[in-house]
């Protein structure tokens, strides 16, 4: 059964939608406002609902999660309740809200939106204010300068033109093909460099590995179009770069293709590409000769911070360092000023994190990296600990 | 006067003293330089196993340290050299508060054997140590200078504010170095590592010490302190105890090598609030200074929690919920600009006694059996961190002060990943009742007659605060113990 309630609801969104391409916008709020009487509780709460600044994010949030069509409707329904006599003024149903909205945080009556604690009401007014106007920023004064095109969308479109900031990116991307063979689900490694073999196995080739769970016993890795040979393990495959393959991939900068074949089928699955990187010219020491180990550092960052802040915070806050270099060797330490911390080789050059502990103070650091097993060190820079 | 016994070529053999003190960082340094002024009569000598610059490889390698399965930057967490720690510490001081001194009955830990108004004058003394400009920590001063820069909060709430002070950081082993030197009744070796102890029933009577490669030195002495750091005194007293047996008291107590904890931070999420607070490093008065956000001692009876401080970092560009959603005065907001803020904690660690230092059978060059340091967090740290964080939501809500979001999940990789801040904790905790702890009030060993810890490693409950500035006082009280002396020295 269509109510009234339901007809002005709807009419409200429509209202919307055909106004933003109509109209003038000398006064948003009264093309945004429907003749008739709106969300059906007047013209004041219906103003009110327009000027909800900022709410749009957590609006269209509240509104995706609604169980049920209606629900607009049993909100504005539980609304008119609990707002009985204060509809008219704007001052007192302001008032009102914000008191429904601190009792219920008294009552722990809340809802979570992106993380944040939010109190019931407030998600309920966000999630109408949504429901009716969608993206749509309305002025404090309208003006002529807003333009048509940042008309709110019908409520149905709404996720469409939602802030990118809240966009679930998963919601909207396409769903992929399954796999013609077995999922692979990680693989390494992914990169070498010119004349360097990796992962190097006891009869000198360069191990790659699979993590691909499942996968038939039969299934072979083929590297630039050549099969190589393959062992099945528990959780996936190894395979690697052998004999005159890891000699004329490894000659040639280049991106080699890597795929699962299943010989029975005759069908390939892609995997990946390794890639053999052009040789990089290793590091000038101070004494003018060259590094056994290290690429010259390209780039590095966070170069700065405040005492007491980490740059690029991680969860535990430590900082998160970065150097970007086109060869080190595994077994790393950065060396922050004086302390020696752990540090990892990832395909594109190092990470290492520093404890805020030592950020502690205004300073300047000088940075290392260095390998831990030969001792040799690269001077990187400095970093800056300002007041 | 100073020998460096990896130098010198002629020091001495045999030595006597009224104390001798194994570490000479930031406690070490002001025991010894506070006994010697004090009691002019007594001879004080101070081991440094480091020299007075940074480590050599070898030197290094003396400290190496097995981890267990979480991760744990023992490297970069010790300085085997003049000054310890204090080298690289960020200078961050406060005094723990007063509910950090009484363990709630649950957690199976002793109170604290020193109360905080015993402890507070010495407090001033280590105001003075560590060069911080003020000993005044009540935020409510700062509050009234920058009213802007604070909440309003409750007086009878659950969240609170406390107040950090800064060092500028005083580096002890260059700051007090010619004190060191022109103290006529102390002295300070370098390079000489506390190697083995000669013991008589409950008395230590000597102490070895030598350089690497070295000829040893012997001191006799009334007294030995240990203050080499959390993880060092540890191991040495491991290695004193040797295969002797862990069901007795003292150095066979089972909480020896027990219950390590090391603060860490915990990012819980963001904070929408006023755009002027400063919940951060500030300037007041000229000196730098930081208010944080804690639980009242109310809430953290009430709760049974862990202790927690808070931080905030202005986050202008989180956009996650822009700042005009604080300005509908329909959702509750108080009129007032807003800003978005990232929340950064240091968590209290829960005493855990399977987080432990042991002894693994490999041996360093000093023939000093090495050690495994095996470091367990708690996950109620990260529960206790989030409930105050959600309360601290809450009253930003009900006050109409702001919203926050809550992005941290105590997940184990989370937990697994959490770094340390350097501080060494728990390890040779002190307790009224031998049965509870290793060492008494006084950091004595329950069953030995003179032989002494000065660590972090003896609190046994840790709050939030950074140890040093507490452990420079308690390095400030057992010198005026040993004196009989009211505790006025002055650095």
């Amino acid at each position: 059964m269509i109510t009234r309630r339901d007809l002005c609801v709807a009419a409200l969104a429509a209202g919307v939608t055909a106004t933003g391409f109509l109209a003038p916008w000398s006064d948003l709020r009264d093309y945004l406002l429907p003749a008739s009487d709106g969300s059906g509780l007047g013209r004041t709460f219906d103003l009110m609902l327009a000027d909800l600044d900022g709410t749009q994010g957590v609006g269209r949030l509240v509104a995706e999660g609604w169980p049920a069509k209606g629900e607009a409707n049993a909100l504005i329904a539980r609304l008119e309740e609990r707002l009985e006599g204060h509809l008219r003024d704007p001052s007192a149903l302001q008032a009102r809200l914000g008191e429904l909205v601190r009792e219920d945080f008294s009552a722990a009556r809340t809802c979570r939106v992106d993380g944040w604690l939010l109190s019931q009401t407030e998600c309920d007014l966000a999630g109408l204010r949504w429901h009716f106007f969608g993206n749509a920023a309305v002025p404090k004064q309208a003006s002529a300068d807003v333009q048509p095109s940042a008309a709110a969308p019908a409520a149905t479109t709404a996720a469409a033109a939602a802030p990118s900031d809240t966009e679930s990116g998963a919601a909207q991307a396409p769903a992929a093909a399954p796999p013609a063979i077995v999922e692979v689900t990680d693989w390494g490694p992914r990169t070498t460099e010119q004349g360097s073999r990796f992962n190097v196995q006891p009869d000198g080739h360069s191990g790659l590995w699979f993590v691909a769970p499942g996968v038939p016993s039969w299934i072979k890795i083929r590297i630039d179009g050549q099969e190589s040979p393959t062992t099945i393990t528990e959780n996936g495959l190894t395979s690697g770069l052998f004999g005159s393959l890891q000699d004329r991939l490894l000659a040639t900068p280049g991106n080699y293709r890597i795929e699962l074949y299943d010989p029975v089928k005759d069908i390939a699955q892609p995997i990946g590409e390794l890639v053999v990187r052009p040789f990089s010219e290793r590091a000038v020491r101070p004494d003018g000769s060259r590094s056994a180990v290290f690429c010259p550092v390209t780039s590095w960052g966070p170069t700065e911070t405040t005492a007491g802040t980490a740059a690029n915070a991680q969860p535990d806050g430590a900082q998160g360092m970065w150097f970007l270099l086109p060869c080190a060797p595994n077994n790393l330490q950065l060396v922050f000023g004086d302390d020696r911390l752990p540090a990892t080789r990832t395909d594109r050059g190092v990470t290492a994190r520093v404890p805020l502990a030592l950020l502690g103070s205004p300073r300047s650091v000088p940075l290392k990296l260095r390998h831990e097993r030969s001792g040799e060190e690269l001077a990187v820079g400095i970093f800056e600990i300002r007041p | 006067m100073l020998t460096d016994l990896a130098l010198s070529p002629n020091p001495p053999r045999e030595l006597r003293a009224d104390a001798c003190i194994c570490g000479a960082g930031p406690a070490g340094i002001t025991l010894a330089l506070e006994l010697a002024r004090r009691r002019p009569d007594w001879h004080i000598v101070l081991l440094e196993g480091g020299g007075s610059g940074v480590p050599s490889e070898r030197e290094r390698l003396l400290y190496d340290v097995g981890v267990g399965e979480k991760p744990y930057a023992v490297a970069a967490s010790r300085r085997r050299m003049l000054g310890g720690t204090s080298a690289h510490w960020g200078g961050w001081c406060k005094p723990l508060d007063p509910e950090d001194f009484r363990a709630p009955a649950d957690w199976s830990v002793p109170d604290w054997p020193i109360t905080p108004e015993e402890l507070a004058p010495f407090l001033v003394a280590a105001h003075l140590w560590c060069e911080i400009p003020s000993d005044r920590y009540d935020p409510a001063e700062v509050r009234a200078r920058q009213p802007r820069r604070f909440l309003e909060l409750p007086a009878d709430g659950p969240v609170c504010e406390r107040l950090f002070r800064f060092s500028p950081p005083t580096r002890f082993g260059t700051r007090y170095l010619e004190d060191l030197r022109g103290q006529a009744n102390l002295d300070l070796f370098l390079h000489a590592n506390l190697v083995s102890f000669e013991r008589r029933g409950d008395r230590i009577v000597s102490a070895s010490a030598s350089p690497l490669g070295g000829r040893p030195i012997r001191i006799q002495s009334e007294r030995f302190v240990l203050s080499q750091g959390g993880l060092e005194t540890t191991r040495t007293l491991l290695n004193l105890r040797g295969d002797a047996s862990d069901d007795g008291e003292g150095l066979r107590s089972p909480h020896l090598g027990r219950h390590f904890a090391d603060h860490y931070g915990v990012r819980p999420g963001s904070i929408l609030a006023s755009e002027e607070l400063g919940y951060r490093r500030i300037t007041d008065q000229e000196t730098a200074v930081m208010p944080v956000l804690a639980p009242s001692p109310s809430a953290l009876d009430r709760a049974g929690r862990q202790n927690v401080c808070l931080m905030l970092d202005p986050d202008p560009g989180n956009a996650s919920l822009p700042t005009p959603y604080a300005r509908n005065a329909a959702l509750g907001f108080l009129p007032r600009e807003f800003l978005n803020y990232r929340a950064q904690m240091i968590v209290e660690p829960r005493p855990n006694p399977d987080s432990r230092i042991t002894l693994t059978d490999a041996r360093c060059e000093l023939g000093l059996r090495r050690a495994r340091l095996d470091w367990k967090l708690d996950p109620r740290d990260v529960e206790s961190a989030l409930g105050f964080f959600n309360e601290l939501s809450n009253l930003l809500a009900q006050t109409g002060q702001g919203r926050a979001r809550q992005t941290y999940q105590a997940a184990a990789a989370q937990l697994a990943s959490a770094m340390g801040a350097n501080h060494h904790l728990g390890t040779l905790r002190f307790s009224r009742d031998p049965k509870d702890g290793v060492t008494d009030a006084d950091g004595r060993l329950h069953d030995m007659d003179n032989l002494y810890v000065l660590s972090s490693a003896l609190f046994p409950r840790y709050g939030y605060s950074n140890p040093t500035l507490t452990l420079v006082a308690l390095a400030a009280r057992l010198a005026s113990r040993w004196s009989a002396q009211a505790p006025e020295a002055q650095p």
